[in-house]
């Protein structure tokens, strides 16, 4: 039976794109896949793709999940020995109520668009592992005050959203803290003139070893 | 005749469905996801920090 001449050999003289298109276009496969259905229905095919689709959603949501984890962040010795090894002790870490706050509760967006960003944003800090940027303590030190300045500016930029995740001042008793503290909630923080992060700085991680810092006063 | 001749095979058929299903459409969900938050983060970049949401 007669084939129709397709492939990259079909004219030599023509063009190199036409011959590409001529070559993809002519594949078995991508024919297959790009013409009518032959020998599956439609309600088969839909079936199938709904299955997959189901399938990968959850698939996605897990794997988006596991890359939310402490574990996950804690995977890197860069985060294991410098941050994680800083908050413990901290009352983020342990408290009389018992509950804690993991790396992604306060440093990745909760909010679906900002998370994905925030995630594509890592591909920044795998740059960063694969070629040793901070893999020494000393290198973390010298590069801690550039790695806290972005987390503050995101921060008060936010309004210290992440911390409002757990944090309510409506739910504050005033009563219950130091006449300073409670002094200080009243006029900047319940009057919107200031945010946490613009008081609260080094609650988590240790502050960096520099006198002078942008965005600190 | 013709028709016959570029008639795919039913294992070949399968087989292409599964690759569309599981292979390639999943990769072209993560890559426009992927682009998603890099427009998002690159628009950050230049317009600063997201505000309250």
């Amino acid at each position: 039976m007669p084939i129709p001449p397709t492939g990259p050999s079909a004219n030599p003289r023509r063009g190199f794109w036409c011959r590409l298109v001529g070559a993809v276009s002519g594949n078995v496969w991508v024919r297959t896949a790009t013409r009518p259905a032959v020998y599956f229905s439609l309600a088969f095919l839909t079936l199938g793709g709904f299955i997959a689709g189901v399938g990968f959603w959850g698939a996605f949501n897990t794997a988006l999940e596991a890359a939310n984890t402490e574990t996950f962040c804690i995977g890197c010795h860069e985060m294991r020995d410098n941050v994680y090894q800083e908050l413990q002790g901290t009352i983020h870490w342990t408290n009389p109520a018992g509950v804690r706050a993991t790396c992604p509760d306060c440093h990745v967006p909760h909010p679906w668009t900002l998370k994905i960003a925030r995630k594509m944003q890592a591909s920044k800090e795998v740059w960063g592992h694969l070629f040793g940027l901070i893999d020494t303590r000393q290198k973390f030190l010298d590069m801690r005050p550039t790695l806290a300045q972005h987390e503050w500016a995101r921060m008060t930029a936010n309004r210290s959203a992440e911390c409002r995740n757990c944090h309510s001042p409506q739910s504050m008793d005033l009563a219950k803290q130091s006449p300073e503290a409670a002094n200080a909630h009243k006029t900047q923080l319940l009057t919107g003139e200031k945010t946490c992060i613009d008081c609260h700085k080094g609650i988590a991680h240790h502050l960096p070893e520099v006198e002078e810092i942008k965005g600190f006063d | 005749m013709q028709a016959a001749a570029t008639e795919p095979r039913k294992w070949r058929e399968a087989i292409t469905f599964l690759i569309l299903a599981v292979l390639i459409w999943p990769v072209i969900a993560v890559a426009f996801v992927g682009a998603y938050g890099l427009a998002f983060w690159s628009y950050f970049m230049l317009a600063g920090p997201p505000g309250p949401h």
